[in-house]
């Protein structure tokens, strides 16, 4: 205090240069901030091992190459935090499926896939390739089918109905992906998006008279098809042949209704810093690339999108190699489907599937 | 003298306090004051609540039967488990607390040790258990007691179980450091003075080792009434709980204003019938 009265200074100019300070000091952060955003990829996703696979074929590689720092933010449905923080998101990229990502983006939240932002767009197979995303890989899905229990052929969703596996069937919960296989099935009893009066009945009886069981996870569901709780139930084909790999005597049907097919990627969180933006969306272009996928394929078990990689998968691959055909077929049902209406009337259609079938005696 | 040095230690206990209440305040009264606003908050599909006052979220669940149903259900299946666990708790800590050999310490890590797993990993475990072709079934089929796998998966009683199963430790421990901390010289005491073993345990342990069941008790029943994992994989569709029903509500359907209003009758349930329970237990002893 005397020092400052020595140097004629005033108490007031001392405080006026300590807000001017504490002000630059303040804005220098917020500076920081934005030159921080652009040195990291903050990436939302589920953790397990999808989250290392990820990380070691696209996300490691990447950062090193780019010298970023990756900053993750692991854990089931994130899309809440994308929604409540709209106006000033957090978070770059978050994991998502085309159906969240078509959902999402319609609102705002998500930045359109061109060819402008992301070059190695056009290198994606066209069925694989939505406006808020396109997949680093697909996940064909399906009916898992226990060979040694059922012995009749099994070729239709229908099958899920047979009073022969009564109390040996199973069916995703509502909030995994159960929403989703429900609108498929749904559509092919002939509703619709906004018309779920068919598949309401249908599932009815499934649970009533069939006694369905919910399956939560994919670890759940490995656990009871492997131990041969159920027998016939959707699931995805790569897990389907890790279960057989495993000893699991099961296999992988394509309904003819169609099956589905998820595609999966990272869309790009809208209202980021414009530094942020950018490293986004090149770290979106390597994760199209035809080697990252091949490699990827070959940790999942899934199949790539790039066209490249589809055409000339390695000979421990050539088993996932899907004709024509089979993606057309599974995507059949999906492309029926009116996203926006299912993300509208999610309220409604979701408590509908608890009062009406989860309930069902 | 003495209330003028209780003055001055006064700032210093506000002190000592002061970084438990912020983060009390920060991380419990700052989220529960957020989701109770949220409750009175309109429901948008596009933008999780709009900013209009409504009671609609508190009146769809009180008068819709299917989410009374639920909240009967889960206040009920936690009564349950309260009640076996305080039942084998007490059981088990009053025979840790007069234990003197070594096997304590082997005893009491025995219990500690299903917490260092996962609550996951655990109910996984009891699916292998209580398969089709689990443990459970192969016992039974042969011992001649049944003649084809019975169906225990998917039903109340086993969730009971296996919630008793996960809660015991948080029973056993307050009922055991509150008979360990009583006078040993007590129960001899009353012996000297005639009365039986039973009835010295009736009028003189139990009552002095309340703290314990008050505090298990409590603990055991807020945390079953919020489980999600063990009913949602052991209940399948017949046991559904409010935590599923939040979890579904905020995650799933993004439903945010009727998932807070669930939140919030959970937590007000929770805390009337602890509190009532706290009464109770105060004019029993």
């Amino acid at each position: 205090m005397d020092l400052v009265d020595k140097a004629g200074i005033s108490r007031r100019s001392v405080m006026k240069a300590g807000l001017a300070l504490a002000g630059g000091a303040a804005m220098a952060g917020l500076n920081t901030g934005d030159a921080m955003a652009a040195s990291d990829l903050r990436i939302m996703m589920a953790g397990g091992s999808w989250k290392e696979w990820v990380a070691k074929v696209f996300a490691e590689p990447f950062a090193k190459a780019n010298n970023v720092e990756l900053v993750w933010k692991l854990g089931l449905t994130q899309e809440p935090i994308v929604m409540a923080q709209q106006r000033r998101p957090q978070w770059d990229l978050i994991h998502s499926s085309q159906t969240r990502a078509g959902q999402l983006g319609a609102m705002g939240l998500y930045l359109p896939w061109t060819d402008e932002t992301i070059p190695n767009l056009s290198k994606i197979h066209p069925s694989f390739r939505y406006e808020f995303l396109a997949g680093k890989c697909h996940t064909p899905y399906g009916l898992c089918v226990n060979t040694a229990k059922i012995k009749k052929p099994i070729t239709s969703w229908l099958d899920l109905w047979d009073p022969e596996l009564k109390g040996r069937i199973a069916f995703p919960a509502w909030g995994w992906v159960g929403d989703e296989v429900f609108h498929a099935i749904n559509i092919a009893l002939g509703g619709s998006s906004d018309n779920i009066e068919p598949g309401i009945t249908k599932f009815k009886e499934l649970f009533s008279q069939n006694q369905c069981r919910i399956i939560n996870n994919v670890e759940h569901t490995r656990q009871l098809v492997d131990a041969q709780e159920i027998w016939l139930c959707p699931f995805f084909g790569a897990r389907t042949q890790q279960a057989a790999a495993a000893g699991a005597p099961v296999e992988f049907v394509i309904p003819k209704e169609g099956g589905l097919s998820w595609i999966w990627n990272t869309a790009l969180i809208a209202n980021r810093p414009k530094d942020s933006i950018a490293l986004s969306q090149k770290y979106a272009g390597t994760c199209l690339e035809a080697e990252r996928q091949i490699e990827f394929a070959r940790l999942t078990g899934y199949p790539p999108t790039n066209i490249e990689a589809m055409k000339n998968l390695p000979p421990d691959l050539k088993k996932l190699e899907l004709s024509d055909a089979d993606v057309d077929l599974l995507g059949k049902l999906q492309r029926q489907s009116d996203y926006m209406t299912q993300f509208a009337y999610r309220d409604q259609y979701s408590e509908r599937w608890n009062k009406e079938v989860v309930t069902a005696k | 003298m003495t209330q003028e040095k209780g003055h001055r230690s006064a700032p210093f206990a506000a002190a000592l306090l002061a970084p438990v209440s912020i983060l009390y305040l920060v991380f419990l009264i700052v989220p529960i004051g957020y989701f109770l606003a949220v409750s009175f908050l309109k429901y948008s599909p596009e933008r999780l609540y709009l900013p209009e006052l409504t009671t609609d979220n508190y009146r769809r669940l009180l008068s819709d039967g299917y989410y009374r149903q639920i909240i009967y259900d889960t206040f009920r299946i936690s009564a349950i488990v309260t009640l076996f666990s305080l039942i084998f708790g007490y059981t088990l800590a009053y025979f840790l607390s007069r234990m003197k050999s070594a096997w304590r310490g082997i005893l009491m890590f025995l219990i500690i040790a299903p917490l260092m797993t996962g609550v996951i990993v655990r109910t996984y475990g009891w699916i292998v258990l209580l398969g089709s072709d689990g443990l459970v079934n192969r016992l039974l089929i042969g011992l001649g007691l049944v003649s084809s796998p019975i169906g225990l998966l998917n039903t109340e009683p086993t969730v009971i179980v296996a919630l008793v199963h996960i809660m015991l430790p948080y029973m056993v421990f307050p009922i055991f450091s509150s008979l360990v901390s009583q006078d040993p010289h007590l129960v001899p005491a009353a012996s000297t003075l005639g009365a039986r073993p039973l009835r010295t345990f009736f009028e003189v342990t139990l009552p002095l080792s309340r703290s314990g069941i008050v505090m298990g008790s409590a603990l055991v029943f807020t945390l079953t009434a919020g489980s999600i994992v063990t009913p949602e994989l052991l209940g399948g569709r017949n046991v559904t709980m409010l935590g599923q029903t939040i979890y579904q509500l905020i995650l799933s359907t993004f439903n945010w204003p009727l998932g807070a209003a669930v939140a919030a009758i959970l937590v007000v349930c929770q805390f009337s019938v602890i509190s009532l329970y706290f009464r109770k237990m105060r004019r029993a002893y």
